[in-house]
């Protein structure tokens, strides 16, 4: 989730009212957002469906409507003339919207806040700036005419931010750290997307913005521009900065391209049925409630006539899908404190399945041998799962992205998981009686998902004198307490000592070994005590 | 053959000096204080060899090591015992008490100890029987004290007019492990019991996961961020599963690219069978209740489920990879944001959690979406369970026509950590057989 870092006196100078941290933290919290303070600075976590309130400006705004001091939807005015932009077709990243703001305070707070909302978009809406990229030029700085194009990588040049020398866009994306860091929105095209005016190239979207245009304290007129490949998502990403820079004041100048023309803060409009909202949340609210709860979430009510309610949504929330979505926001204008629960009235019977009720008898009936039980992991890896308990390497999942090596496959049998914990146990009393009931994974063509989790009973006992007339008597002793009928048979199994292992037949199918773990796999796991162990496929007991 | 020397019956009888040492700096003691031990020198050099001790700027510490040593018996005493009854010990040990002057060489001949019974059953009671032995003294053929009760004494009746040895109950004894459930299992079948004693019947569904269950149908966009390299675990082997019918594979694309009859405007943009079919390991166990609606449509009814879920993290105190994750829905009409709180309310009383407090959430699946805290004694305002009334876009397309589905998951980890006392998440799958033998039940 991401977390949003503000400053306290800030956010209240934004909002306009004095409040204290608990006032804060407990209106923020009805909101859907935790606080943390310390000292003057605030950590926000917002929740990614309100990238709007990914900025003190935003937050400031919600407080605003939520505690009454400015209720209702935000009105937006766009100042004339409109500047014009040309757009060609840019392959990599088709979509474009730009604006300008004029009269800005560019502040200490302002800027910070700019930079934080830029990167939480382009992390969240943006999809690492895949789908949408922002960039902020100084407007002054700029001679139109403006125009976005698709251009040769090797053959044009600027002076990238915070660089002294000019170079081509290749060398852009080979020499800066964010170049390298997003080269990979580009390789595949053959031109890259820029910005230009009249000096030359202003922006290289998705990259860096040019030196020229930098923003700077003395900064009065931003420019922005946002590129992506989602139409709908490079709008959202523009009237969210354009929304939020405006909550400090400044004037909106329009960027128009043919019959384009950006920001487009008109609010959408929608109708809600009331019977809708009161079968979602139960609440027997009034149009009027609605109308107030609503007011508080910052949309305007048009018109309630004959159970239906026609409201205008912010030109900010990105997050309107469905109808519901606007009913969520009904409950959070009312309050989530102010709900009073009430118990669902759906009779019905509780009960384990057969599968894992059939499981807790099995575990229940090693423990009442007397052995301890243990949970472990489902990932492992190739040495701990075949290698060290002496077996061929056979077929298991694998994982493409694994986290480290050591958690790269699942296991396919529990044993190996029970021989790490005796590994790592060697000071403690023997003997040592330890049993899993739990999951191994086995690759299955013939499984809808092409590997099966099933599961499996592995026990182990490890104690100077462990052989195999003990582990068969555990075994029979724990066949016995369920109804099966089971045979033994001398078996061969890498990981036990030749003719001391046995194998468990069920039901005229293969179950699973017991016998003496054999020394070199003692000491891959660097044992000094015997052990002796049984794995069995609890599948065919069920 | 040997028997002890007049310095072994002596350490018999009041433990090794370095054993004694060991009680004696269970609390920190400075050297001073110990070298007034009169068997301080040579307690010291066994003492510092086994690592039972620590000696730093002129204080004596005992270390775990040495606390585990004075919990239980030597391997040295225990020879010490078989060579008083037999004559005899593991050669090994034998040299080393040689060499310490414990016992002598001798040519008396002492009667050899009943052969052990063969077989499993003679072998775990001929160990248990040695165990046993090591508070008490063994039994001598002429005794004047009985000191083990046997059969024969019973049958003869020879233990009449006899005394019979006193043993001291205050002894330390070697220590019985019982066989015992796995600390955060045990927690796990409580809440299972819990969630059945509301009414829930238990679900379960594949580890190895299609994205189809685990993302698609639960409204998850295919370019979202938690589906990508760097959220989830996906699988290279095998790579593809198969798909549900077709009908409810164009019912989930169209909900997807353009919202189909849910109302919804859908995600835009194009959705891909392929990357539905992709298999990872289930990031969530939403995924089993997708399946479940899928085959129970509108019919009433709870459910729940227990299961392991995975995740790319890294692995810290706070973070695993795999651990379990606990969800239930309710399924049934005129279910309404009130009965979710109102059935959070419940579920919380059931886990014996009093206050608690409700924040709005979200979660890409519901809408709306809640957060469910509770106040702990210990740590404050902690959240417990995420919940929900699912999406319609998740909804109809699974053939939900007619209900609300309440849709809840509670943090089983985290409240099971608060139980345990526990801060670090791995100890809740702990390989640590000390820490296993010792969870309380």
């Amino acid at each position: 989730m991401p977390v949003i870092e503000i400053q306290k006196d800030d956010l209240l100078r934004l909002v306009g009212k004095d409040m204290n941290n608990d006032e804060i933290e407990e209106v923020m919290f009805l909101l859907k957002s935790e606080v943390a303070f310390s000292g003057n600075t605030m950590e926000c976590e917002i929740n990614p469906d309100r990238p709007d309130m990914f900025s003190v400006e935003g937050i400031a705004r919600a407080i605003r409507s939520f505690t009454g001091v400015e209720t209702g939807l935000r009105k937006y005015r766009m100042e004339k003339p409109a500047i014009k932009m040309t757009v060609e077709p840019v392959e990599a990243r088709p979509s474009i919207a730009c604006a300008v703001i004029k009269d800005v305070k560019l502040d200490d707070s302002l800027v910070k806040s700019l930079m934080q909302l830029q990167e939480k978009l382009h992390d969240g809406l943006g999809r690492k700036r895949a789908k949408v990229a922002v960039g902020v030029h100084d407007f002054d700085r700029m001679r139109t005419p403006i125009i976005y194009k698709q251009s040769d990588p090797k053959d044009t040049f600027f002076i990238p931010l915070n660089e002294s020398r000019e170079m081509s866009l290749e060398k852009t994306v080979e020499k800066t750290e964010k170049g390298r860091e997003y080269a990979n929105l580009l390789r595949s095209y053959e031109f890259w997307p820029v910005i230009m005016d009249d000096m030359g190239i202003m922006s290289f979207p998705p990259i860096l913005n040019s030196d020229r245009t930098k923003v700077t304290e003395n900064t009065r007129s931003l420019f922005i521009d946002v590129t992506g490949t989602d139409k709908k998502a490079v709008e959202f990403v523009l009237n969210i900065i354009i929304c939020n820079i405006t909550e400090r004041g400044g004037r909106i100048f329009p960027v128009k391209s043919g019959e384009n023309e950006y920001p487009n803060l008109e609010p959408r409009e929608m109708k809600l049925e009331v019977k809708d909202i009161d079968s979602l949340l139960g609440l027997g609210l009034s149009e009027n409630d609605i109308k107030q709860c609503l007011e508080r979430m910052g949309y305007e009510v048009v018109k309630m006539r004959g159970g239906f309610i026609d409201i205008l949504i912010p030109a900010y929330r990105a997050d309107i899908m469905h109808a519901v979505d606007i009913i969520e926001d009904v409950a959070m204008g009312y309050g989530f404190n102010n709900i009073e629960p009430a118990l669902p009235k759906i009779p019905t019977l509780g009960g384990y399945s057969e599968r894992e009720r059939m499981i807790e008898k099995m575990r229940l009936a090693m423990i009442g041998l007397g052995f301890q039980e243990f949970m472990g992991f489902i990932l492992t890896n190739s040495s701990n799962n075949f290698r060290k308990m002496h077996i061929e390497e056979g077929e298991h999942a694998e994982i493409l992205n694994p986290v480290s090596s050591d958690y790269a496959i699942c296991r396919t049998w529990l044993l190996p998981s029970l021989m790490k914990v005796l590994s790592g146990n060697k000071h403690y009393d023997y003997p040592q009686t330890i049993f899993e009931v739990g999951d191994a994974i086995l690759v299955d063509e013939s499984a809808e998902t092409g590997a099966k989790n099933i599961k499996k009973l592995a026990v182990v006992v490890a104690h100077d004198r462990a052989n195999l007339t003990e582990m068969k008597s555990y075994l029979e002793s724990f066949l016995g307490m369920f109804d099966v009928d089971y045979q033994i048979e001398p078996a061969v199994h890498s990981s036990f000592i030749t003719g001391r292992v046995g194998k468990i037949i069920i039901d005229g199918k293969h179950a699973g070994f017991f016998g003496e773990i054999r020394p070199e796999v003692l000491d891959s796991w660097k044992m000094d005590k015997p052990v002796i162990a049984f794995e069995l496929d609890l599948e065919r007991l069920m | 053959m040997h028997k002890l020397t007049t310095e072994g019956e002596e350490y018999l009888k009041m433990g090794l000096p370095e054993k004694r040492l060991l009680d004696f700096v269970k609390s920190k003691k400075t050297l001073a204080e110990v070298s007034q031990l009169p068997y301080a020198k040579i307690a010291i050099g066994w003492a510092r060899k086994h690592d039972w001790i620590r000696m730093d700027g002129g204080f004596v510490e005992i270390t775990e090591k040495g606390l585990d040593a004075l919990r239980s018996e030597h391997e040295f005493e225990t020879a010490l015992k078989k060579i008083k009854s037999t004559g005899s010990a593991d050669p090994d040990i034998e040299k080393t008490l040689l060499s310490r002057g414990l016992i002598d060489i001798t040519k008396e001949k002492i009667p050899e100890a009943e052969e052990e019974k063969t077989g499993l059953f003679g072998r775990l009671f001929s160990r248990k029987q040695k165990k046993e032995e090591r508070i008490e003294e063994p039994v001598k053929a002429q005794e004047a004290e009985i000191a083990q009760l046997t059969p024969e004494h019973l049958i003869s009746g020879s233990w009449k007019g006899k005394d019979f040895k006193k043993y001291d109950p205050t002894t330390p004894v070697p220590k019985i492990y019982p066989g015992k459930k796995q600390p955060y299992l045990q927690f796990i079948e409580d809440v299972r019991q819990k969630l059945i004693g509301l009414g829930f019947q238990e679900m379960s569904g594949p580890i190895v996961e299609t994205n189809f269950w685990n993302m698609d149908a639960l409204f998850v966009p295919q370019d979202h961020p938690a589906r990508g390299v760097h959220d989830v675990l996906i699988l290279k082997n095998p790579k593809h599963g198969n798909m549900p019918d077709k009908n409810l594979v164009a019912k989930v694309k169209a909900t997807h690219e353009g919202g189909w009859i849910t109302g919804s405007s859908g995600w835009g943009g194009g959705w891909s069978e392929d990357v539905s079919k992709g298999l990872l390991l289930r990031s969530q166990t939403t995924a089993v209740s997708a399946r479940t609606l899928a085959a129970v449509g509108d019919k009433p009814g709870k459910y729940f489920t227990i299961g392991r879920v995975f995740r790319h993290d890294t692995l810290d105190f706070k973070h695993l990879l795999e651990f379990d994750q606990c969800e239930g829905i309710v399924v049934g009409e005129n279910l309404t944001l009130k009965h979710l709180l109102g059935f959070l309310k419940e579920l919380a009383e059931s886990l014996g959690i009093k206050e608690i407090k409700f924040k709005p959430s979200y979660y890409p699946f519901v809408e709306p979406g809640v957060d469910m805290y509770a106040n702990f004694k210990e740590r404050g305002w902690t959240e417990v369970a995420g919940a929900g009334l699912l999406r319609p876009e998740v909804l109809k397309p699974l053939g939900i026509e007619k209900s609300q589905v309440l849709a809840w998951g509670i943090g089983i980890g985290r409240l099971a950590m608060l139980k345990l006392g526990l801060s670090d998440i791995r100890m809740l799958y702990s390989e640590d057989l000390k820490f296993l033998r010792s969870a309380k039940v």
